[in-house]
């Protein structure tokens, strides 16, 4: 009986997320700024790493900046996912069907993965055409894998953060800019001084980024999944509390009745 | 505010309820849906405790709100079905079937591959009906839908909906429109959060002190509505 309750979970999950994307289906501006945006921004780091015209470095601001986008989409699409169809204004049908909030936020996070894959696509094929090439080995396909993951229960964290407390939704930009910064997209997160790093250790993009360029500059597996393993735990205890504040928020909701309010 | 309200809606029972503008009759169909948590008192609806089982009740109830933006406007009413059955876990084919049922029924089957923003506000109001029977629900509760459509719509909707209560699903709305209803519908009149009255629709033009007590509860809320 319970695994049918998971098989029925997953498949409105899918549903949901093929829901996503058939709405932006009928947006075909999106799916052009979304193939171009993410290469100009990220684009002005890469190049000026090119003028030292070391490899390494290129790579490692590469896969930073990269996976820090990821993050933002995330933020966007999972973390924010409750305003969305709350301006669309299908939360509340939402929120009144069999399917939980978790799960609701799991269907915005398969959406997410898969503009950021499409994103990933174009952005690394601008780059080739533009004469930076990085070597994409299987555990770079597996770290985008597990990227996904784990940014998406961090995700559930800030949603959690989110519904709790509805101001935050404002400093999304800041905050994310915020943990860029603090997991080394640019730069190791060793050159900070010692209370910043702290900060830095507790932010699973962090490890994402330093696994990544683990793989691509030195190849060494032993490093790289010790620095999935990390994250792995680091990623699970904010998916608890995420899940734990959503619970929260949900009650507070619902004993205040404020679901279409934001 | 709701005040002391106790309500027994039988299986198969079509009750609405009615009453002047903040009189409670949506909080109250919030309250029975799990939207809403009372701040005291039991809600039990088919054997679930709705404060905490609302989740397990919710794949037996369907829910039209008054909100037309429930549905998915840049997708077609054929998709908002596939979806919601999907959401529901009705099998591909079972939903098929009952959204091409509901579609004609409602006469929206040659619109069906529309998108609902090109619909009119009748046909997104059918449409939200089509949408919260897909999964075939034991309770349907709505909350003001008849508002905004035209006569022969309003037929059309409370006849469906008086069929679907003598096969057994039982009817909850919220409504001003009281005309075309059945003679054995329940009405509850709610007033400043409290219960002032239940009775037979067809009992209410028996009895003139019934009647009298809603034509000047109804004679409020038109006055409160001009006022406002």
């Amino acid at each position: 009986m319970k695994v049918k309750n998971v098989l029925d979970t997953l498949k409105s999950v899918f549903i949901l997320a093929m829901k996503d994307l058939k709405v932006r289906r009928k947006y075909k501006f999106v799916w052009i700024n979304m193939a171009l945006t993410p290469f100009f921004m990220i684009a002005p780091y890469v190049f000026s790493a090119k003028i030292t015209t070391q490899q390494d470095i290129v790579n490692n601001i590469l896969i930073g900046t990269l996976l820090w986008y990821w993050l933002n989409q995330y933020f966007f699409g999972v973390g924010d996912g409750f305003s969305e169809e709350r301006m669309e204004g299908t939360l509340v049908t939402i929120v009144l069907s069999p399917i939980s909030t978790v799960a609701f936020l799991f269907s915005k996070a398969i959406d997410t993965f898969i503009m950021n894959l499409y994103i990933t696509l174009f952005t690394l094929l601008f780059f080739w055409l533009l004469g930076i090439d990085i070597y994409l080995s299987f555990y770079f396909f597996l770290l985008l894998l597990v990227s996904g993951l784990y940014i998406t229960f961090f995700s559930i964290f800030f949603a959690g953060l989110n519904l709790l407390y509805k101001r935050i939704g404002t400093l999304n930009y800041s905050i994310q800019y915020g943990i860029g910064l603090l997991s080394g997209m640019v730069n190791p997160v060793s050159n900070f001084p010692f209370y910043i790093r702290i900060a830095s250790y507790l932010l699973p993009l962090t490890y994402l980024i330093e696994a990544g360029r683990v793989i691509l500059n030195s190849n060494d597996v032993t490093k790289f999944f010790f620095n999935l393993l990390t994250v792995s735990i680091i990623s699970v205890v904010y998916l608890v509390v995420g899940v734990a504040m959503l619970k929260k928020a949900e009650h507070l909701i619902r004993q205040k009745g404020e679901w279409e309010e934001w | 505010m709701l005040e002391n309200v106790s309500l027994n809606i039988s299986e198969g029972e079509f009750t609405v309820l009615v009453g002047p503008n903040g009189a409670g009759k949506s909080t109250l169909l919030r309250i029975m849906v799990g939207l809403l948590l009372p701040d005291e008192g039991e809600v039990n609806i088919l054997g679930f405790d709705v404060k905490k089982h609302w989740k397990k009740l919710a794949r037996y109830i369907g829910v039209v709100l008054a909100n037309e933006r429930s549905l998915y406007w840049k997708l077609t009413a054929w998709e908002n079905l596939d979806i919601f059955g999907g959401i529901y876990n009705v099998p591909k084919k079972k939903r098929i079937e009952r959204a091409e049922e509901l579609l004609n029924f409602f006469g929206l089957y040659d619109d069906k591959d529309k998108l609902v923003e090109d619909y009119s506000t009748g046909m997104r109001k059918k449409l939200l009906l089509c949408k919260a029977l897909i999964h075939q629900p034991k309770i349907l509760f709505i909350d003001e839908i008849l508002n905004g459509l035209d006569v022969n719509a309003v037929i059309q909707v409370n006849s469906f909906l008086e069929k679907s209560s003598k096969d057994g699903v039982t009817v909850v709305m919220v409504s001003h429109i009281l005309h075309n209803l059945s003679e054995d519908a329940k009405i509850v009149l709610l007033k400043n959060g409290k219960i002032e009255l239940i009775s037979r629709y067809g009992d209410i033009f028996a009895s003139k002190d019934v009647y009298n007590q809603l034509s000047e509860l109804f004679l409020q809320s038109s006055e409160y509505a001009e006022n406002e």
